[in-house]
């Protein structure tokens, strides 16, 4: 069933998306590679930390350089996404040593996984959990970041505006796309969480116990993480964006003059 | 001085007060909810106690034979805690309990200073013979709300309100359905009636009735149309895949109808993504250049589909793949290879991730030649 899935995706990516499509579906391999890459780091007993700064940079490079080209809409994105990344680094870490999601949760634990396997694994999965956080809102970021650096310099180019002007246009852009972000990522949450939920309900959890729950909480916390992301990169991409547009469009204009 | 600086200090709060008054509100609203959040122990009838005291030991070694000819060793740990209690009636107590923590943590977690857990305490509330029932983790779950509504108010102001008062709708709807659903309707049924609803209420509420957004509410049911029914025969002719790898199965359920209604949902936002970006713009497009032909019209589609369609997959390949790094760590130390892993194990997610981007992909030819149709056909009757 999965390789017809997987014929279908490649046909129509191919079909639908032609030599651009092509380097989308290079840029979801190479992602996929990076991501098994870093599993694969993490399980040799490499930090946790440093796999995910390096893994993180190198999705960043393959999705915005690689995908996006080399341009300053690029280089814009890639600095905010870096930002916000390093301020959500401690965020997630101060939210992470309270609430304690490292690991497997409570029902998986009472499955079939306790019998079969040893979870004597010689990784810090602490730290892994914050990882996970980290690199599951990367992508989400990086939507929103693209969508206000691109759409901010059409802006820009079009005629003469000051930094504030274009500040103001990225908000808007920003706002514009945020609803339908916030959707893709409500949407997919349930979606996932579907299974869980019936879980949870057939079982007389109560509100409380499920907002106390690893189970729930583990991948909750994760889409609430990748909103606040989404909204952080909104202002910040927005202000970088504008200051490097209006000093390249000085700086051009200084070369013709 | 420190007087001088007090007062200057005043004097700039005042005057942020005055040029931003909703966003001080705001802030002022967050820092309180933090505070009373930090403190809710009162409101719990179960024993609340709060970590003062920890004292790690390290004691033996243990070993994983699992991993074929290397074995895992690891540290053990043994934590002494002291806990306070502060709630109930025994409030203010102490008492000291025992916590034992492997390096990995997998089925266990290091405690540490200012912790909060949720006790058990001893027969008729003595305070011997207690034990630790589950860390507390909802004041951080509600803070972290907190913390996104605030953010979602303060940088986007009103759109934000509307954005919020939509997903909790949405929210309210989905509790709804569980609540049917436990009551014996069909979950199928109850699936097809809410990505019925929900794109309906989305769109309208946060778009507004505009001609753009009745063309991308349209495009957004024909591609799930689509979809679905080739998803539908992606399932019929393909090998049967085994549903009892589903995490979090309980007894008694069809599960091939609950995954294929978790499909259908999980869907819904990457549709209505595209298809809002895609109609939305060609409609600002049609607007301003109003002899534009259908041809045009496809070129600027599909440079805009093209603009979309990488980062969005993206986003969904992040969202799924994330969540299973600690399993696949797990069985990779028990000797699992991570093909047989990728084959066998995580079947699931492959195929919500695939699904999804296929949704992504039809959504753009779909949105495209339904906005061509609906706002060009509109104005060769002028």
């Amino acid at each position: 069933m999965i390789l017809i899935l997987v014929f279908i995706f490649l046909g129509l990516i191919v079909m639908i998306g032609g030599d651009r499509g092509v380097v989308s579906l290079l840029t979801v391999i190479g992602n996929l590679v990076v991501f098994f890459a870093m599993i694969l780091g993490m399980n040799a007993g490499l930090n946790p930390y440093i796999v995910t700064i390096v893994g993180g940079v190198l999705i960043n490079c393959l999705t915005l350089v690689y995908q996006n080209g080399k341009n300053i809409k690029t280089y814009s994105a890639f600095l905010s996404v870096t930002i916000v990344m390093t301020i959500l680094l401690a965020v997630v870490f101060l939210f992470s040593s309270r609430l304690h999601l490292e690991g497997l949760n409570e029902i998986e634990l009472k499955g079939e996984i306790s019998i079969f396997y040893s979870f004597i694994v010689k990784v810090d999965m602490h730290k892994v959990s914050i990882c996970l956080i980290l690199i599951g809102l990367l992508g989400a970021v990086m939507d929103t970041a693209v969508s206000v650096s691109s759409g901010l310099y059409e802006i820009a180019i079009s005629r003469e505006r000051t930094e504030k002007e274009l500040f103001h246009s990225g908000m808007c852009i920003g706002k514009d796309i945020l609803s339908t972000t916030i959707n893709t990522l409500y949407f997919a949450y349930i979606g996932e969480a579907l299974m869980l939920l019936i879980y949870l309900q057939e079982y007389h959890y109560s509100i409380m116990d499920i907002l106390n729950s690893k189970a729930f909480l583990q991948d909750f916390t994760c889409i609430v993480f990748s909103m606040i992301g989404c909204l952080l990169i909104i202002p910040i991409a927005s202000y970088i964006s504008s200051r490097l547009y209006i000093s390249k469009m000085i700086w051009n204009f200084s070369e013709k003059a | 001085m420190i007087h001088m600086s007090l007062q200057k200090m005043k004097e700039r709060f005042c005057h942020l007060c005055k040029i931003y008054p909703t966003q001080m509100i705001l802030t002022f609203i967050l820092i309180l909810s933090i505070i009373f959040l930090l403190n809710d122990d009162f409101l719990y009838k179960t024993p609340v106690g709060k970590i003062t005291k920890v004292v790690t030991t390290e004691s033996k070694n243990v070993t994983n034979h699992n991993n074929g000819s290397f074995p895992v060793t690891e540290k053990a740990y043994a934590q002494k805690l002291t806990i306070k209690l502060l709630n109930t009636s025994k409030k203010g107590s102490k008492i000291t309990l025992k916590n034992t923590y492997t390096f990995s943590q997998m089925d266990s977690f290091k405690l540490s200073r200012g912790d909060k857990l949720f006790l058990q305490l001893g027969p008729k509330d003595s305070l011997v013979s207690c034990s630790i029932q589950g860390v507390k983790r909802d004041s951080f779950t509600f803070i972290l709300i907190a913390v996104f509504i605030y953010l979602i108010l303060l940088l986007t102001g009103k759109r934000g309100l509307y954005v919020s008062i939509t997903t909790i709708i949405n929210i309210g709807i989905f509790i709804a359905a569980l609540q049917f659903y436990s009551e014996g309707t069909d979950i199928l049924l109850i699936a097809n009636i809410l990505i019925f609803v929900f794109p309906c209420i989305t769109l309208l509420l946060s778009n507004g009735f505009k001609k753009s957004t009745f063309v991308a509410l349209s495009s957004t049911f024909l591609t799930l149309t689509v979809s679905l029914l080739l998803f539908k025969l992606a399932l019929t002719y393909g090998e049967e895949i085994d549903y009892a790898a589903l995490d979090y199965i309980v007894g008694g359920h069809d599960l091939e109808q609950i995954f294929f209604a978790s499909v259908e949902l999980a869907g819904l936002g990457v549709i209505m993504d595209v298809s809002v970006s895609l109609c939305s713009s060609l409609y600002e497009l049609v607007m301003k250049t109003p002899d534009i032909r259908f041809k045009e019209l496809l070129l600027s589609g599909r440079q805009i589909g093209y603009d979309i369609m990488g980062t969005m997959i993206n986003v969904l390949l992040f969202t799924y793949v994330c969540g299973l790094m600690p399993l696949i760590i797990l069985k990779m130390k028990n000797d699992i290879s991570l093909i047989t892993i990728i084959k066998l194990q995580i079947p699931f997610e492959i195929c919500r991730f695939l699904f999804g981007s296929i949704q992504i992909l039809l959504a753009i030819p779909i949105s495209i030649a339904l906005s061509g149709v609906f706002l060009l056909k509109r104005r060769s009757k002028k």
